[in-house]
């Protein structure tokens, strides 16, 4: 399939919010989610690691 | 969306994820007349596990990189296009808009997203369209086009 390399014009571009420079701060409700997730995701790797005898760590 | 663990560090207390999305767009690529889409992006998050801190995420490799030790950094761009198959097995979206954070990257900048595109080319998308957007970003449009 042929595709063809565009250049912008002002009045047929979609412009994506999901990409951003430099850092965003989460605000409180979605950073007390995040925790709650990242506990969750850091006590399941310490129990792998200790079914598996402390191999890695 | 799916995070991946990829560093802890015990004396700040802080987990280091990769997050990847694939976000549900009602949004218009004109000239392709595509009013729905969805939109692949992904970012390091620091989430901080003993106070009050926020989380904050960053796309920007520079503010990343003191997150994330030496051993780790080669493995985050497998991550992410494992990541990617699982959404698009999951989702199965029809078309996938995805977009540089850098603005005129120069060819050597696109090696991860050319891995992207070869892990969704894998997957029996095609891209139907690429170029530059408004804020000379990078972007492409693929379209499912095979039953995988």
């Amino acid at each position: 399939m042929t595709t063809t390399l565009r250049h912008p014009r002002s009045d047929d571009h979609y412009v994506s919010d999901r990409v951003f420079d430099g850092v965003r701060t989460r605000d409180a409700d979605t950073s007390a989610r995040d925790r709650k997730r990242a506990v969750k995701q850091l006590d399941r790797l310490r129990v792998g690691r200790r079914a598996d005898g402390g191999k890695h760590a | 969306m799916v995070l991946v663990p990829v560093a802890y560090c015990e004396v700040t207390d802080r987990l280091v994820q990769v997050e990847s999305r694939l976000s549900d767009m009602q949004a218009t690529l004109p000239r392709l007349d595509i009013t729905s889409f969805h939109e692949f992006s992904f970012t390091i998050l620091i989430v901080s596990l003993s106070d009050d801190a926020p989380t904050f995420e960053t796309q920007d490799r520079t503010y990343a990189r003191p997150y994330l030790p030496d051993a780790c950094r080669p493995l985050i761009m497998p991550i992410v296009a494992a990541c990617l198959r699982v959404l698009v097995a999951h989702v199965r979206p029809r078309v996938i808009y995805r977009v540089t954070k850098s603005r005129n990257p120069p060819e050597k900048a696109l090696r991860k997203d050319v891995l992207l595109t070869q892990t969704l080319e894998q997957k029996g998308y095609v891209v139907i369209e690429t170029g530059t957007d408004l804020w000379g970003r990078r972007f492409w449009v693929l379209r499912r086009e095979l039953t995988v």
